[in-house]
């Protein structure tokens, strides 16, 4: 079924405005895609995007699953991104994960069971001074410890989703002056 | 990398073998045979036709080949041999697989140097040199095979592909002698199939994107793209669909591993017990030029055959798969005779004949001349039309030589196959132009890559909408009434342009060169345009009214597709005996006196007029299923029992001067 | 202590408010820009020249080749853009300098865009970066309404956009050709490259005159067009080739990790003492001086000027790359880091070309078989063969730079691998225990 509104498909426009060619708003049209169908692409959504940008649906699929942050199954509320690139790994980045996985019952790639949580690893979020680093949301804790695991689990847990607020929606408005 | 490797070698390196069969004499598959082909003689034509040609050296051995060649072209117009994958002469690059590495001296940024390159991405240049055989090279070369290998499985004894598999010639002439890859390989669901007729295996996929780069700038329907990335890329339809293209088959032609296999020839024999016998296409109009694969007598498989005018080396999968209706068990194979109770029962050839030849004689001594009619083929070849015009003109004096069961002016189109590749502006009306004229529709996506506008309107009146200007090509079918016609003359009259029918049959010309409309037939006259013929009507309004009291129809079912289908009916359905020969059961034979099962296109051999107007020939392929025969032979036989025998030993035989005379081609 | 260092673009760094438009302004900022839109643009691509500023996004390729490719007139479209997506392990400059100084960035463009007579800018941020991406688009907008942007801009007659693009994860869209596929719409794979194709300056983006920078590349422009070419061309302590500063992430094994803007030509040591020094208690093992694709460098020599061509021959690391430099001290096991990067590019491989999908495929599974204890001793072998097989064959540079750490670190690092084959751990990385 279609979840594109009238207000996303002006959003879908706006974006294709900026381009000389509405395939390459293909990318920022699956962010937004991605917002409308609760954090995630199923099929749907692609041929949602293939159709109002006029590209072919494979294309759109062939996009959508080269780029990691697009998600092709649906996620937990609250996904704690570990990086566990170089610089994070010896600061302790393996066992910061080790910690929230024991934590919260689950293993890395997993999420709880109430689909409240789930940790992952990810490559270098490019926070390499001040390792180990992660994400929630598009939120970066920096020089994390085990602390600031347990405080964002605490503070995260009662809190409305942050996964299915992805940064398109947080997008201020291109400057038309 | 700087310095000695403080690595010590174990022998494997020193190990690689240099087969005897590597070089430009290696084995090759076809397809291999035809890119190096294509090439070889394009190079000869530009030099020929004077355009600015690049000089350069490969092998030592100096090569001038056209501006914008490549270097791997280069190679081959010099006689090298250089191994790909990714690389198609009818594609873009890639370079996508590396196998094709070769070392390449040439000035860039101001210095002159060597460097091991893809050869199918670098643009041959003046004062190059390419070395495609030294130490370094072939070293390079069996390590990306290494490399290709690695996840591949090692199924070939089950796989379709073995034995014609370019992956597996590569191997033999380029690889590694033996495996060090003892990991666990990609592992994905074997034989999965993504549609009607093409089954995929992911672990064969060696993810070099011809079959995608098809999808998108061939048959211009991306309906097969990549998914995912890195070691996890994958080929396929969209998620979770079916790879829906009238042009699927042609992926499975360029897979050059047995990544995409044919859900038809699945299993049905190994390549190399398939014998490839040239023959063309007659599911349409088109004429692709196709190679029929057969294995003790049994067709198995179509695959496309170059042609530069009209196929070049695709097929539709009407023609690639459809023609499997050879082998369909609702074949006709014994002549049909309406008995005693008006049904219709088998019977042996020499009844049936007899049956034909004695209603013919009674019917011309009682009723006159005229009480006899044929309705010729338009899907059967000249030769056919010919003998059946010696019998019923020739030995009965019939005038009624009917045969145009559409209303179409008859006209050979101004666009032909390869014009439309270079027009601007394409108006496509009332038809699926994929599935309807799939080598125009080929040439159209052409077009369009190269910026034209292709527009299709669904019935005459909206192309005044179309924006016509005298340099529109607009392609009509050939199913369209008279008074459409009409309205597309109008419309394209004023804007200046022509408009080209396109006729739907494998010979729709036949009856008219094998002189149906009195002798002197000519193809140059189908270029100028004939009147309209109202013969057809004619003869089934005789029919109807009983008038003509024995009717031969020739390959054809004039009461399932004549445009008057009412007219049809009525005049098969009164009392006249009427002839039908035919591969099926039809709307026409059900109401037959006698039906004479006759051999498939593969069966028989003859000569087609396509679409545009080119002549070809083709030789049977395979004998004739048990109980069928030539139509050739068949009306040959009737010739010669009603008393004119016909020194005419196969159908190469038959070509009269009527045709050669009028032969412009 | 180490000497001061000359600091142009961080100058302002810590000024409060200096990510908001008024503040940067007070803080002369836009008066480059001001100048720029007076000066004929080969004028600015001179100054450039002469500045000797060379691309700060790894490549070092000197930037006013590239601007000089553009056709000199605006006949088509050009279009200028900005490469922030950042990815390149142990490099964090791009996200500081846009989340701190964003209105530099935005004016680095707008004097860029002068230079290539270009209308049209994009900054290809990566999809991870959302707070950078969030600054500088404030600061876009902040310029639109102060006038920097939009029509007919200062009165020049001229147009000028500067539109963000958020990738979606992926490290390939870094290299410029991929970045120009991904922001077409196209999965980020590398294109065609001379002699293959035309250089992007010619036919890029949509066939169009384009032209990729780095961030930093970027924000360099306005204090070169404050200093003029010739001034700042004389900044720089080490090679005549190397010239002005640079922004280096410095992380690992140190005690001040951090983004640091320094002098090319520093002596390493000197760098290595900005960055407060190996941390406390330990010694230095091995360091990746720009970023991971750049490989492992021993320990000595340290008093080598800090540049494009100063790092030392017999490193046989790759060089000064995106300026990320990663310390490792002895208590690093360098075997699990190689392998680590092998499973990074692994992942990040976008799978167009043989050597690359496959080699790295290959290799992450050798590593994973190793580290878990089924190591042969003819692995060792193996492994450099695939780099050999990747090497020079792969499509793009991320085959290269995959196998660099690798090829460096079985240089250095052999009896490591040894130690896993034939004791499965590691028995050189615990302290007190050198290897090298």
């Amino acid at each position: 079924m279609a979840k594109f509104t009238d207000d996303t498909k002006r959003r879908l426009d706006a974006l294709i405005a900026r381009y000389p060619t509405s395939k390459a708003a293909l990318l920022p049209a699956l962010w937004v895609a991605q917002e409308v169908y609760g954090g995630w692409l199923p099929p749907e959504a692609m041929q949602e995007v293939a159709d109002h940008l006029g590209v072919p649906a494979s294309d759109v699929a062939g996009v959508a699953t080269f780029y990691t942050m697009y998600n092709k199954r649906p996620v937990a509320n609250h996904r704690i991104e570990i990086c566990q690139n170089v610089a994070c790994m010896v600061n302790g980045a393996d066992e910061l994960i080790g910690y929230c996985e024991r934590k919260l019952g689950i293993h890395a790639g997993e999420m709880t069971s109430d689909g409240g949580f789930s940790v992952e690893r990810v490559e270098c979020l490019g926070a390499c001074c001040h390792a180990p680093a992660l994400m929630v949301g598009s939120t970066y804790y920096e020089n994390a410890t085990e602390q600031t695991i347990d405080k964002l689990i605490a503070e995260l847990g009662n809190m409305p989703s942050e996964s299915v607020r992805p940064p398109q929606s947080q997008m201020p408005e291109q400057g038309e002056f | 990398m700087v310095g000695t490797p403080i690595l010590t070698r174990d022998s494997w390196e020193l190990n690689i073998v240099m087969s005897t069969q590597n070089g430009p004499d290696r084995p090759k598959t076809a397809a291999e045979s035809a890119d190096v082909n294509k090439v070889v003689s394009e190079t000869k034509a530009a030099q020929d036709a004077g355009i600015p040609m690049v000089n350069l050296v490969v092998d030592g051995k100096p090569v001038s080949v056209p501006k914008g060649s490549l270097v791997i072209e280069a190679a081959f117009s010099a006689g090298s041999d250089i191994p790909y994958f990714c690389y198609h002469p009818r594609l873009t690059s890639v370079g996508a697989c590396r196998m094709c590495l070769a070392s390449v001296e040439l000035e860039m940024f101001g210095q002159r140097r060597a460097s091991i390159m893809a050869t199918c991405t670098i643009p041959a240049a003046d004062g190059m040199v390419v070395k495609t055989t030294t130490p370094d090279v072939k070293k390079a070369q069996n390590g990306v095979l290494e490399l290709i290998l690695a996840n591949h499985p090692l199924d070939c004894p089950v796989c379709d592909r073995g034995g014609e598999c370019p992956l597996q010639n590569m191997t033999i002439s380029y690889g590694p002698p033996n495996t060090r890859f003892i990991e666990d390989k990609r592992r994905y669901v074997k034989a999965l199939p993504i549609s009607e007729h093409v089954v995929l295996d992911r672990e064969r996929c060696i993810t070099c994107m011809r079959c995608t780069r098809f999808a998108s700038e061939i048959a211009g329907d991306s309906k097969l793209g990549l998914i995912n990335r890195g070691a996890q890329s994958e080929v396929g339809p969209f998620l979770g669909g079916t790879f829906d293209s009238n042009f699927s088959g042609n992926t499975i032609e360029i897979c050059p591993v047995g990544a995409l296999t044919s859900r038809q020839f699945r299993f049905k024999g190994r390549p190399w017990e398939v014998k490839s016998s040239d023959s063309i296409c007659t599911k349409c109009s088109n004429g692709c030029n196709i190679a029929v694969g057969h294995r003790m007598g049994e067709v198995v498989r179509i695959n496309g055959r170059v042609n530069e005018q009209i196929n070049e080396e695709w097929t539709c999968d009407k023609g690639k798969f459809g023609n499997a209706d050879v082998n369909a068990p609702e074949r006709l194979t014994a002549p049909l005779i309406r008995d005693a109770h008006g049904v219709l029962v088998e019977t042996d050839w020499d009844t049936a004949l007899s049956a034909v030849i004695t209603n013919m004689q009674f019917v011309s001594e009682n009723y006159g001349a005229n009480a006899i009619a044929a309705f010729g083929t338009t899907s059967g070849t000249i030769e056919d039309n010919v003998l059946l015009g010696k019998l019923i003109h020739g030995v009965f004096s019939s005038s009624n030589l009917a045969y145009q069961l559409t209303q179409g002016p008859r006209r050979l189109p101004k666009a032909t196959i390869v014009s439309v590749e270079s027009a601007k502006h394409i108006v496509i009306v009332g038809m699926d132009l994929a599935y309807d004229q799939p080598m125009y529709y080929l040439r159209s996506v052409k077009a369009q890559r190269n910026g034209a506008t292709v527009i299709t309107v669904k019935t005459p009146s909206e192309l005044a909408g179309a924006n016509l200007t005298s340099e529109s090509v607009v392609l009509v079918p050939d199913t369209l009434s008279a008074s459409d016609y009409e309205a597309i003359q109008a419309i394209s009259s004023e804007a200046g342009c022509d408009y080209s029918v396109l006729v739907s049959d494998a010979n729709g010309y036949g009856p008219y060169l094998a002189g149906f409309d009195g002798a002197d037939a000519r193809v140059e006259d189908l270029h100028k345009g004939l009147s309209a013929s109202e013969k057809a009507n004619e003869v089934l309004n005789g029919l109807a009214s009983g008038a003509v009291k024995h009717a031969f129809v020739l390959a054809s079912d004039p009461v399932g597709t004549y445009a008057d289908g009412q007219l049809a009916s009525k005049a098969f359905s009164a009392d006249a005996f009427v002839v039908v020969t035919s591969q099926f059961m039809n709307a026409t034979a059900a109401n037959a006196s006698v039906v004479l099962p006759i051999a498939s296109f593969a069966e028989t051999a003859g000569t087609y007029l396509n679409v545009d107007g080119q002549l070809q020939t083709v030789d049977a392929v395979v004998p004739p299923r048990a109980g069928t025969r030539p139509q050739w032979q068949v009306l040959l036989e009737l010739n010669a029992r009603a008393g004119n025998p016909l020194p005419v030993f196969n159908p190469s035989d038959v070509l009269p001067a009527v045709l050669m005379q009028g032969g412009s081609e | 202590m180490p000497v001061e260092q000359t600091q142009l673009l961080y100058r302002h760094r810590d000024v409060p408010g200096i990510n908001r438009l008024d503040t940067y302004v007070a803080h002369c900022g836009y008066e480059q820009f001001r100048k720029a839109i007076t000066m004929e643009p080969d004028a600015i691509i001179e100054e450039v020249k002469v500045s000797g500023l060379r691309g700060r996004g790894g490549a070092g390729f000197p930037t006013h080749i590239k601007w000089n490719a553009f056709p000199k007139n605006r006949d088509v479209e050009h279009y200028f853009i900005v490469n922030a997506d950042e990815g390149e392990p142990g490099t964090a400059k791009d996200r500081d300098l846009m989340n701190a100084l964003p209105h530099l960035l935005v004016e680095g463009c707008l004097c860029s865009m002068v230079a290539v007579r270009a209308a049209k800018c994009y900054i290809y941020i990566r999809g991870e970066y959302v707070e950078p991406w969030k600054s500088v688009q404030k600061a876009i907008n902040e310029a639109y309404a102060a006038g920097f942007l939009g029509k007919n801009v200062l009165g020049s007659g001229l147009d000028f956009d500067i539109y963000t693009h958020l990738g979606a994860g992926a490290y390939e869209c870094g290299e410029e050709s991929a970045l120009m596929s991904s922001l077409m719409g196209e999965r980020g794979m590398p294109r065609l490259k001379p002699p293959a194709a035309p250089l992007p300056m010619i036919s890029g983006v949509w066939k169009r005159p384009s032209v990729v920078n780095n961030v930093e590349t970027a924000a360099t422009i306005p204090a070169i067009l404050e200093l003029g070419g010739a001034k700042y061309s004389e900044i720089g302590v080490g090679s005549p080739r190397s010239r002005g500063t640079k922004l280096f992430s410095i992380s690992g094994h140190v005690n001040k990790p951090g983004i640091y803007e320094i002098v090319l030509g520093t002596p390493f040591s000197e760098v290595l003492e900005i960055a407060g020094g190996v941390r406390d208690g330990h010694k230095l093992k091995t360091y990746i001086p720009g970023g991971s694709s750049m490989g492992f460098a021993p320990p000595t020599p340290l008093d080598y000027p800090f540049d494009y061509e100063g790092i030392p021959q017999n490193t046989q690391t790759l060089g000064l790359g995106s300026g990320g430099l990663m310390i490792f001290d002895e208590t690093t096991d360098v075997f699990k880091v190689t392998h680590r990067l092998v499973d990074f590019y692994h992942h990040e491989s976008c799978g167009k070309c043989t050597p690359c999908r496959e080699g790295l495929d290959w290799l992450s599974k050798i590593y994973g078989r190793i580290a878990s204890g089924g190591g042969r001793e003819q692995d060792i072998d193996l492994i450099w063969d695939i780099c050999d097989s990747i090497r020079g064959k792969s499509f793009c540079a991320l085959g290269e730079g995959a196998i660099w750490p690798v090829m460096t670190s079985l240089r250095l690092f052999r009896h490591e691998y040894l130690s896993y084959i034939h004791h499965g751990r590691n028995t050189y990385s615990d302290a007190g225990q050198l290897g090298a």
